[in-house]
């Protein structure tokens, strides 16, 4: 992140430790910011859109960035926001990767059935379709993108035995989820 | 731990960890329609709606690609938002601030605005012949930028005095005026940095680099 301290500007030494501009940020982090977006369930097609969305919001926001935080996490809570927002919408619930083109319906098992019809599903993805978004935001951070659980939950703003506790629940429901997607596609020979 | 992940689970989620980085090319096109988005939206764009913001982009483009036709302004046919609120000094807080202005600023970057006008983007045709011109403006602040990093104020100063003077209404003069004042507090120009912030503030109120312009005038 930060490089070295200022050095001189018109004969005075600088203390000032610039960061990042926002350009090398977005340069830097925008496949994980996309990434991180599919994973929180945004469908392919809109991953671009909701991306710019997210580095907008963090260019009001970079300024005051604490650059002793971990960028990811701090970037990631933009990401888990947006696509919070998105997904309450319900014609993108409908757009999830897991039941896309077809009608919402609440029933799980016809969701999975759903799923696995379809031929290039994620099974990650697939999966952690089964979890509500603030265990899978916990499941995501930790699992995948590996941050330690103090630091995810300081960037989402919970209390640190309650990201444990999404992530415990997250790790059993995706569990289930994936070992019931893998018997189905196992069942139709797939 | 009873409820921890088994290995080939444990193991897709890593390989989905690993997926690879996008071509710089596909990075740097979502980079352009940014810069775009913020140069011609301004104000808070993350309020509206995503069709909104395609058709301010297009708009935008269009612009650039015809360029000159009329001399027309184009004008963002968004919903309005109220300014957002600055922690910064305005222009009358600065006078109050600093009764005796200790000298004048020693640069002029761009002519100082007598009064605050509605921020709407504008694109003058003039200023913007082709497509080429946002690519060209970039370029010019992003060295400025890098030289304000490397710490060489005079020559960032100097690369926006360039823009200045090629780009009196680019798409990024707000941007340039936002780096102005940081190159101001660098090179420990405190009142004329504050009256930058100032007219920047007049000239676009609604900007989402208010808080950057605000926070270089704290920079130690």
């Amino acid at each position: 992140m930060g490089s070295a301290a200022f050095p001189q500007v018109l004969g005075q030494t600088r203390l000032f430790q610039p960061k990042l501009s926002f350009q090398t940020l977005f340069r830097n982090e925008f496949t994980y910011v996309w990434r991180s977006l599919r994973r929180l369930g945004v469908v392919e097609h809109d991953c671009d859109d909701l991306a710019n969305e997210v580095f907008f919001r963090v260019s009001e926001k970079y300024e005051s960035y604490d650059r002793e935080r971990p960028l990811r996490p701090w970037l990631f809570a933009f990401a888990a926001r947006v696509a919070s927002d998105y997904r309450k919408l319900a014609r993108h619930r409908r757009e999830t990767p897991l039941d896309s083109g077809h009608d919402l319906v609440d029933d799980a098992s016809d969701v999975e059935s759903r799923l696995v019809d379809r031929e290039e599903t994620d099974l990650v993805l697939a999966a952690m379709e089964c979890l509500s978004m603030d265990k899978r935001t916990v499941f995501v951070m930790h699992e995948i993108d590996e941050h330690p659980i103090p630091e995810i939950a300081a960037a989402l703003g919970i209390a640190v035995p309650t990201a444990y506790s999404r992530l415990r629940a997250a790790r059993l429901e995706f569990t289930e989820a994936a070992r019931r997607l893998q018997a189905i596609r196992s069942r139709r020979g797939r | 731990m009873s409820d921890d992940l088994d290995s080939d689970l444990r193991e897709l989620l890593r390989r989905e960890g690993e997926k690879p980085d996008f071509p710089s090319a596909r990075v740097e096109r979502a980079l352009g329609r940014l810069e775009l988005q913020l140069a011609v939206g301004g104000s808070r764009v993350g309020g509206l709606s995503r069709m909104a913001r395609r058709k301010t982009v297009a708009i935008a483009a269009a612009s650039l690609v015809l360029g000159g036709i009329g001399g027309a302004l184009v004008t963002r046919s968004v919903p309005v938002h109220p300014p957002v609120a600055h922690g910064g000094p305005s222009a009358s807080s600065v006078s109050a601030a600093s009764p005796v202005m200790p000298e004048p600023p020693v640069i002029e970057l761009v002519p100082t605005v007598s009064a605050p006008r509605q921020r709407v983007a504008r694109v003058d045709a003039g200023a913007v012949p082709n497509s080429g011109t946002l690519g060209r403006e970039r370029a010019i602040l992003d060295e400025a930028r890098s030289a304000l990093r490397d710490g060489d104020g005079p020559r960032a100063r100097g690369l926006l005095m360039r823009h200045e003077t090629m780009f009196p209404h680019g798409i990024l003069a707000e941007e340039r005026e936002a780096i102005a004042v940081r190159v101001l507090v660098a090179c420990d120009e405190r009142d004329a940095a504050a009256v930058r912030a100032a007219e920047f503030h007049q000239r676009f109120p609604e900007s989402p680099l208010a808080a950057s312009v605000d926070s270089s005038l704290r920079e130690p």
